[in-house]
């Protein structure tokens, strides 16, 4: 086999990234290698307008207007270990779709041990959830399940949290944000947005969604390197009534042995990833460039045309939205009885074309789907592919099904 | 003859972000500097702006330009205006002189 290599796994992460991430990266530590926001001297403050640019282009990415309602964690497992731990405490409940990351499911399994009460929502066999049964499970109207003897359950309180995966880093399922915004507020309830695999290329429009906290990764969709991410409060939200995880040294009230309660400080202690900041300013900046819309369009063409292809070869199963429905650019495949790991490991070793199998940290994901726990593999586009990438995988996959997958 | 006033953040981001809408703040020669050890905030940066001085500066003779201290007072409340308006939040605005 040549040397060609079709990257396919961009949902685990984005590669490549353009070009001038790793510039910028450079860049920061060559030139701007200052600590940001701790001294006055033009190495910091210029280390400091980096940080600021990245938190303006972030906030525009998830189209809130006031940048300094989000803060910079370390990617999104951390935004949600702090939204989940911040926003329900014991005796609350709390609403969870069944497509769940474990950056989700593992915090609240810890908020269950903690006295918290997990109510998980179904999801068809793509992966959609179905918003009349959220409805009443965020009401209370409904238990958890949604069968006629469970829903007799009535006069439940309402849930104080909803988590919802945005976009399902299984099947591609892309949930109606807006909707489910629209029944967590109805209830009271704030709504924690796990926006890892659609933040900077969904329109998130956080601005319209006062009773939502989005929690996103800087790796993936928005291009940047590892190690950055966020979370931003919508302006319903009030910050400072999420208690922070980690609290230390801000540059900011240092007369104070009490860690600040105000954004973004609250939820930054300890030196941030300046460099990384840097590459997803970049990141986010080329996306700007290069129209989030249009970005957006070609990857789902891309994932359109994989998904059209793959149905077409026997045996072949594609799980997720069917053609033409709201998704995001991932998807993932069974193919009969043929082992994933194995399937994988050809369409690497002899055609270059790589893709994540497994069950993706997604345990529930795949139950939901049917695929527990054998798992599947998974595929996912990036701005840097063409039809060409695309129908050379699809000859590759075929091909690793004719000749069979054993080594 | 200038006096410089200062406005104070608790945090650095409020600072940048300041520094950067400051083009519409209507105040005069906005800039980013390093906070001045006589005025209480450590957040290392803060913005400084100018209005006529209200007392003689350094320079013999001269009389001070804003004598009753009414052009430093207006150009605090234009930093105050413009802050509220902007939803910046900052810890206060001292005015020139
Ligand atoms: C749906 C979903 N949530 C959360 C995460 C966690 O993102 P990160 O590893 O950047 O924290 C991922 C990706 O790994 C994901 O796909």
């Amino acid at each position: 086999m040549g040397a060609r290599v079709v990257y396919l796994d961009n949902a685990a992460t984005s590669w490549p990234k353009p070009p001038c991430v790793a510039e910028a990266m450079a860049a920061f530590l060559r030139d701007s290698g200052g600590n940001p926001g701790r001294s006055g001297h033009r190495l910091s403050v210029a280390a400091g307008r980096v940080v600021a640019e990245a938190r303006e282009a972030a906030a525009r990415a998830l189209g809130l207007s006031d940048p300094l309602r989000l803060a910079f964690t370390a990617n999104a497992t951390a935004a949600l270990n702090v939204g989940i731990a911040g926003l329900a405490g014991p005796g609350d409940r709390i609403v969870v779709d069944a497509m769940a990351h474990n950056a989700c499911a593992r915090p609240l399994s810890e908020a269950a041990r903690r006295g918290a009460e997990i109510d998980w929502a179904p999801v068809d066999g793509a992966g959609r959830l179905d918003l009349d049964l959220l409805e009443d499970l965020v009401a209370g109207r409904r238990g958890p399940g949604g069968g006629p003897g469970r829903g007799a359950r009535v006069g439940r309180k309402a849930a104080r949290l909803v988590v919802l995966t945005h976009g399902s880093n299984v099947s591609g399922a892309l949930q109606d944000l807006a909707a489910v915004a629209t029944i967590a507020e109805l209830a009271g309830a704030v709504l924690l947005v796990d926006a890892a695999q659609t933040a900077g290329l969904e329109d998130i429009g956080l601005d319209s969604l006062p009773g939502a906290v989005v929690a996103f990764t800087g790796h993936k969709a928005m291009l940047g390197p590892g190690g950055t991410g966020g979370l931003a409060f919508g302006t319903g939200v009030d910050p400072e009534a999420c208690a922070p995880l980690l609290r230390g040294g801000t540059g900011s009230a240092s007369e104070s042995e009490e860690h600040p309660a105000f954004m973004p400080d609250r939820f930054e202690a300890g030196t941030l990833n300046g460099p990384g900041l840097a590459g997803l300013l970049s990141g986010l900046s080329w996306i700007e460039a290069s129209g989030r819309a249009e970005l957006r369009a070609a990857e789902l063409r891309l994932t359109e045309r994989l998904a059209a292809g793959l149905r077409e070869l026997p045996g072949v199963q594609v799980l997720g939205p069917r053609p033409g429905e709201r998704r995001c650019p991932v998807l993932s495949i069974r193919a009969g009885l043929i082992d994933p790991a194995s399937l994988a490991l050809a369409l690497d070793e002899r055609h270059g074309v790589l893709c994540r199998v497994g069950l993706h940290c997604a345990p529930r994901a795949h139950r939901s789907l049917g695929t527990f726990p054998g798992g599947a593999v998974r595929l996912s586009p990036g701005p840097f592919l063409s039809d060409d990438d695309i129908d050379y995988a699809l000859g590759a996959v075929e091909a690793c099904l004719k000749e069979g997958t054993s080594p | 003859m200038n006096a410089s006033g200062y406005i104070l953040f608790h945090t650095s981001s409020a600072a940048f972000r300041a520094e950067r809408l400051a083009t519409r703040s209507g105040l005069a020669a906005p800039r980013l500097v390093p906070t001045p050890r006589e005025l209480s905030s450590d957040c290392g940066v803060c913005l400084r702006f100018e209005a006529p001085a209200s007392s003689p500066g350094e320079a013999p003779g001269g009389p001070p330009a804003d004598p009753s201290g009414e052009a430093a007072a207006r150009a605090a409340r234009v930093a105050r205006d413009w802050l509220e308006r902007e939803r910046i939040p900052y810890d206060q605005v001292v005015a020139p002189g």
